[in-house]
């Protein structure tokens, strides 16, 4: 699980836990955040501990350690979930080279990276998982950033072409693109903006994270065995 | 937020390949479940005395009988919180030779039959404030595909249901979504063209049909689990 300290990361790797895996996440600043992650999924673990990474998704090296320490422990990885995302709220005019850099790189490259990394074992293993967490930002015209957009649509592209690829070692690719839930971004939206949302969702209410994560296991799970390429869209009927 | 328990299912098309694997699940599940059946007598019967599941005779190509046969339960005391839509007819005729008939049946046993149950099944289920619709589909219509023209049309129009149904009983605790499967060994995937499977098989990303009981796992999990997908087209087609 990359970016699995907090939010909806969080929930999917305690629901993980929960279920019987053995769960190892990465976070990139927040130490406290991690230590407080440590414990609930191992709580959630009856007790046995996750293996925790730090380090940033585009950076190769971390990548590499982070994969390697994992399939030395465990012996491979059977379910990889790109789950670390980042987006910054800015119109286009102001957003600089930088920003959509690095938006790019933790949204797309880390899932490049990441599943470049584990394919090695789940390939070996003829059988794996891999889930990318999208965005229903990539589904609709809505008032999103535009590079945050751009990196759930190419999660798109690169779900189903990596499906295509690897689906002859029998490894599915799916992508999960939630609505708002409740955690990340809809907790830094005005009210306003959060009411015309909630407005046009047939359910009337954002997802919990508890919801988003019992539908990732579902889609990881030994349930799932004739999904590949596939997005799901879990926003409520927006 | 955690999955209520789901106790009554209605399933149309109980003794197709999927559908019987679905009304199998549902009692595995421990849920009550009534399912419709057609020519079948046979299986139906069999099917219920193994499940313990109660048949229910049904032309889904007449809309009048659909509708009293659903009435006829709803009086009986039946109200299912679970409404799964597995039936289907695949008129295999070129262009030129789809007869009117053809059209009818493909058409009505699809999309005005699935209407026809949510008009007759959301009021209670909005009632309880909560229901749970899916409806199964043959492919997802993302990708052209040498189908026969009224199968495809009738299957394109149960996405179109689904999304428009999901807007207008969402407020009211009903969630529709629709399941598109890929081809399966058997079932109406039989009645397709040979070479649609051999293609399917070399084109699609795990290069192999589905099995009826992979579907209906998909389906289960929408019927049973889902809280928060609604309006949508949940493909499970191997990747094509």
């Amino acid at each position: 699980m990359t970016g699995g300290s907090r939010g909806l990361g969080l929930a999917i790797g305690e629901a993980f836990a929960r279920a019987g895996a053995r769960v190892a996440f990465t976070f990139s600043r927040n130490r406290d955040d991690a230590e407080e992650a440590r414990a609930r999924i191992t709580a959630a673990a009856s007790g046995a501990a996750p293996l925790v990474f730090q380090g940033t998704v585009a950076d190769a090296a971390h990548v590499q350690r982070t994969v390697g320490e994992i399939v030395a422990s465990w012996g491979g990885i059977d379910v990889l979930v790109n789950n670390a995302g980042m987006t910054q709220v800015l119109p286009i005019a102001l957003l600089e080279e930088a920003d959509w850099d690095a938006v790019m790189n933790v949204n797309v490259k880390g899932a490049y990276l990441f599943s470049r990394a584990a394919l090695k074992s789940m390939i070996r293993a003829r059988a794996g998982q891999i889930l990318s967490i999208g965005s229903f930002a990539s589904e609709r015209i809505i008032e999103a950033p535009v590079h945050f957009a751009a990196a759930k649509s190419a999660l798109r592209g690169f779900t189903e072409a990596l499906a295509r690829e690897v689906g002859r070692y029998n490894i599915r690719v799916n992508l999960l693109s939630p609505g708002l839930f409740d955690a990340g971004l809809s907790r830094s939206l005005p009210q306003h903006r959060l009411n015309e949302y909630l407005g046009q969702s047939a359910l009337g209410r954002l997802a919990t994270v508890e919801e988003l994560a019992q539908l990732a296991l579902f889609l990881v799970s030994d349930q799932n065995t004739f999904m590949t390429g596939a997005k799901v869209v879990a926003d409520g009927g927006l | 937020m955690g999955a209520a328990a789901r106790t009554r299912a209605l399933v149309f098309g109980g003794t197709g390949t999927v559908g019987e694997a679905v009304v199998r699940g549902l009692r595995e599940a421990g849920v009550a479940t009534v399912f419709g059946w057609h020519r079948a007598r046979e299986r139906a019967a069999a099917l219920a005395a193994e499940l313990d599941a109660r048949p229910l005779e049904l032309d889904l190509a007449d809309a009048g009988a659909t509708r009293a046969a659903l009435r006829a339960l709803r009086d009986g005391g039946f109200n299912p919180d679970v409404f799964i839509h597995c039936a289907a007819v695949a008129p295999a005729a070129p262009l030129a030779a789809i007869s009117d008939e053809d059209w009818r049946q493909a058409t009505e046993v699809s999309g005005h039959a699935a209407v026809i149950a949510l008009q007759e099944l959301a009021p209670a289920m909005a009632a309880a404030g909560e229901g749970h619709v899916v409806l199964v589909g043959a492919l997802d219509r993302a990708q052209s595909l040498p189908l026969p023209i009224a199968f495809a049309a009738a299957q394109g129009a149960l996405g179109a249901i689904t999304m428009a149904a999901a807007k207008e009983l969402g407020p009211q605790g009903i969630r529709v979504n629709l399941v598109a499967l890929g081809l399966l060994e058997g079932g109406l995937s039989g009645q397709l063209a040979p070479s649609l499977s051999k293609d399917y098989t070399t084109f699609s990303a795990l290069h192999r049909l589905g099995q009826p009981q992979e579907a209906a796992r998909a389906i289960l999990w929408l019927a049973l689990e889902n809280t928060y997908v609604s309006g949508k087209i949940l493909s499970v087609n191997g990747g094509i």
